[in-house]
């Protein structure tokens, strides 16, 4: 195994936890606040992939901002989708999971409709690579890394420095007494909703001139966040940053070598992380 | 034999002890009264003693058998039922069937009889359904045995949970706080109740903030407080007690 | 009150007496046949995962214990086994599997259990094809046919119409053992961990012990349709057990309701019908689902099953009595 492999395998393990993290922080935050599970997580990914295809390809709008709008849209029908549906069903475990497969179901059956199930393609914003280390790596695949890690930053500062980052930690941890303090519980709630759905869409956004775009690349979305969250726990940024950089580099080193047998491997370990450390390996906060 | 032994019982929830090296004895058939101020242990105790926690050191034992880290359906089967703070009922159950349902240590039928619906699991269930009514009439809700729990008022709510409670053959009942809510004149016929059952033999570890009543029935109190017990004695002694005093006093000069 | 079970049991009479008569009289088209053949495996796999919300967990996997009595049964087909030995070594297989699954994983809290479930459920394609002895993804084939022991040498079970009654007699049997479940000591408590696990815990009902149980037996008989299944369909290839086929199951079974035995049929059949109509927009499918699952979890919680409280009213033609 020579230098300029590893360095490749490592650019591709970067860049793939970094749609990891951004999915997992998305839907650790709506846990958090909302204390609920978002099944429909990953066709807010899915969303956000198709918003820059029209934006970017078709509209022929800059990429970045394509980033922006996608995050944007997906952010508004989230915050409207908590309000008008997740909302009314507060506090009731089972029929909100089936709400969020209903959701899940739902925008994947309108993007099937409006957008047609052939594979899209998204061009490259970016032409052309560095080369680091003997391996060619391409200036879109520096951009996600960039893009990922900024947003991170940005919401780990908003969420420790402003007002509304700790009106949200206050409802994740008591939602009486932040109410009690004069939280307005149910705005915080809402927007916590629409910026973990944003998230979701930024990372389908960055991915989408990657793949292919098509309505069913939610589900897979789905499941590997699901992974990260496991492996690093539900609830706080940190365990998704190390979930994402583990199932990344797994999936980018052996993942080549397992091929298909590689979801065994995930199943399995998501078992037994299950079984004995349900926190995940870094507990939840 | 002892009944209820309590050995160096400690239990850590990370740095903070909730529980420290406590020891305690429950005497068969007496009406214990386990008080302190809020966070104290009291329920962190129930939860250990039930097992829903396991010790972190120390040992529980019922009848000179250890039961520390046995799980709670265990520690039913040996005895000990456990009544919760919060709602202790079945909800969308009618009332009869709540206590049906809890009648689960009084049925012979296993598993094969009940499901082939044997001659045996039917006279079985026969005889648990008639002291279901029991239960029900001697709790004076026989009246209410079809309707939802969740349609009941406050009070016969809470005389339910006690009833489910006692369809699961209890020698050592652990209430928590079985009078939360209640009025004088419910709190009164709960606590002839209470003494109704340890007439019928049952021991009975009682945890409640309401004081008259916890005076007026139990002949022993243990005062808890930070995890320790600062007290132990008659009613009378706990009442003049200093330290008792402090320890409540302490507690609201924090509250505020 | 006899008067209710009276009427009841002569509905059933005549209900089942109509599904026996349907295909020998009516109805000779061997599509029509086909679909409600399809609903009979659907049916047996909507109405075991029932038994999962029973004790309040939700299962999006279910459809992985489906593929594993599908491959085992054509397996030991194409052995030279007889279906009627492949039939309960597939369910029982299945329903290891299910302990096997459940005794570590049903003690989570429900949200992270169906997590698992998902994660299982959409493995089970890949695996699938992954996997040399199955297939791959050309798909296993020339699955034989089950036969009939006589006396005179064997019938085969190979049109429509002998499958169709095949397909009714295990769904029979499985409402039957279902619906037994149900009035069982074992159903309530069920229903009751469903509830109050901790109060259940406390009285002495082991739930842990009760949960596996369903849940094993839940995955049996999903090892007994996908039994049915591979001689039926002759070759079995990954895509017939994705996750979106599980779905399926799942929208039965919510919509059609989880209250009575009878509800995942009632589903099954709303659902399988308005399919029919559907055929060929498979968007527009998948819309409906998710306005259904929708709608029965804000208006009808209990599903279309639970309404069946409100047919005394309209019989009577007045108002409803609340």
């Amino acid at each position: 195994m020579d230098l300029p492999f590893l360095m490749q395998c490592t650019i591709n393990a970067v860049v793939l936890a970094s749609t990891y993290i951004l999915m997992a922080t998305g839907l650790s935050l709506i846990f958090s606040i909302l204390k609920i599970i978002n099944f429909a997580h990953g066709e807010f990914y899915m969303l956000g992939a198709f918003s820059v295809y029209y934006t970017c390809k078709i509209a022929q709008i800059n990429f970045f901002a394509s980033l922006v709008i996608a995050m944007i849209i997906l952010f508004g029908l989230g915050t409207i989708l908590e309000r008008k549906l997740w909302k009314p069903l507060r506090d009731q475990e089972l029929p909100t999971v089936i709400l969020s497969f209903g959701v899940l179901l739902l925008l994947q059956g309108i993007a099937m409709l409006i957008f047609g199930e052939k594979d899209k393609a998204v061009p490259s914003a970016f032409e052309g690579k560095i080369t680091l280390w003997g391996a060619s790596i391409t200036w879109e695949k520096i951009a996600t890394i960039l893009v990922a890690a900024g947003t991170i930053l940005f919401l780990h500062l908003m969420i420790r420095r402003t007002k509304i980052g700790k009106a949200m930690r206050a409802v994740a941890q008591d939602r009486e007494a932040a109410s009690a303090q004069g939280i307005r519980v149910n705005r915080i709630m809402s927007l916590g909703f629409g910026l973990g759905c944003s998230l979701a869409a930024l990372a389908g956004a960055l991915m989408a001139p990657a793949y292919f775009v098509n309505p069913y690349i939610g589900v897979t979305a789905l499941i590997n966040s699901f992974i990260v969250v496991v492996l690093g726990g539900l609830g706080n940024i940190l365990g998704a940053v190390v979930g994402g950089l583990v199932l990344g580099f797994i999936q980018s080193f052996i993942g080549v070598y397992l091929g298909g047998l590689y979801h065994i491997f995930a199943l399995l370990l998501i078992v037994v992380l299950l079984v004995v450390k349900p926190q995940g390996l870094l507990g939840h906060g | 034999m002892s009944f209820l032994q309590i050995v160096e019982l400690t239990k850590y929830f990370g740095g903070i002890a909730a529980l420290q090296k406590l020891n305690l004895e429950v005497k068969r058939g007496e009406i214990l009264g386990l008080i302190g101020p809020n966070g104290a242990g009291k329920t962190t105790f129930f939860n250990v003693v039930s097992g829903v926690f396991h010790p972190s050191r120390g040992k529980v034992l019922f009848q000179d058998k250890e039961i520390s880290g046995l799980r709670t359906s265990q520690i039913a089967h040996r005895g000990i039922v456990r009544t919760f703070q919060a709602t202790s009922l079945y909800t969308d159950f009618p009332v009869r069937q709540n206590i049906e349902v809890a009648s689960r240590l009084n049925r012979k039928a296993g598993f094969w009889s009940d499901l082939l619906n044997t001659r045996f699991a039917r006279l079985d269930g026969e005889r648990v359904a008639e002291t279901v009514m029991t239960i029900l009439e001697y709790f004076k809700i026989s009246h209410l045995k079809d309707e939802l729990a969740r349609n009941l008022p406050h009070g016969y709510q809470r005389i339910l949970g006690l009833a489910i409670a006692l369809a699961a053959k209890p020698q050592l009942l652990l209430l928590d706080e079985p009078m939360t809510g209640m009025n004088a004149e419910e709190t009164e016929m709960m606590m002839s109740l209470i003494k109704g059952l340890r007439e019928r033999g049952i021991t009975i570890l009682l945890v409640e903030h309401n004081m008259k009543a916890v005076m007026g029935i139990c002949e022993r109190i243990v005062v808890l407080n930070f995890g320790k017990k600062i007290a132990e004695g008659p009613p009378q002694k706990i009442q003049e007690s200093k330290e008792v005093v402090e320890a409540y006093l302490g507690a609201e000069r924090y509250a505020h | 009150m006899d008067r209710k079970t009276g009427i009841q049991k002569a509905i059933l009479l005549a209900a089942v007496l109509l599904f026996i008569l349907l295909p020998l009289t009516i109805v000779e088209d061997p599509y029509f046949l086909h679909v409600l053949i399809t609903m009979g495996f659907s049916l047996i796999m909507a109405v075991s995962l029932r038994q999962i919300l029973m004790i309040g967990q939700l299962s999006f996997g279910h459809i992985f214990f489906m593929a594993v009595g599908a491959y085992t049964c054509a397996l030991m087909l194409k052995a030279g086994f007889s279906f009627w030995v492949c039939l309960p070594a597939a369910g029982l297989l299945s329903g290891i599997l299910g302990l096997v699954v459940g005794l570590p994983t049903l003690r989570l809290r429900g949200a992270y259990f169906a997590i698992l479930t998902m994660c299982y459920g959409a493995a089970t394609v890949p695996l699938i094809g992954s996997l040399g002895f199955l297939g791959r993804w050309t798909g296993l084939g020339d699955i034989p046919h089950p036969t009939i022991p006589f006396l005179a040498g064997s019938r085969q079970i190979a049109d429509k119409t002998q499958y169709y009654f095949l397909i009714l007699g295990l769904v029979f049997v499985t409402l039957a053992i279902f619906y037994r479940l149900d009035k069982s000591n074992f159903g309530a408590e069920c229903r009751a961990i469903a509830q109050n696990a901790s109060l259940s815990e406390s009285v002495g009902i082991r739930v842990t012990r009760v949960q596996v149980t369903a849940f094993s037996i839940a995955c049996f008989f999903a090892g007994i349709g996908g039994a049915f299944f591979a001689p039926y369909m002759r070759i079995l290839a990954p895509e017939a057990f994705s996750i979106w086929h599980g779905a399926d199951f799942l929208v039965f079974t919510v919509i059609g309701g989880v209250g009575h035995v009878l509800g995942p049929l009632v589903g099954t059949m709303v659902i399988g019908m308005l399919n029919e109509f559907l055929r060929g927009y498979p968007e527009i499918q998948t819309i409906i689902y998710a306005l259904a699952l929708i709608s029965a979890v804000f208006f009808i919680p209990g599903g279309l099953i639970s309404l069946r409280f409100l047919i005394p009213q309209w019989i009577k033609g007045g108002a409803p009595s609340e």
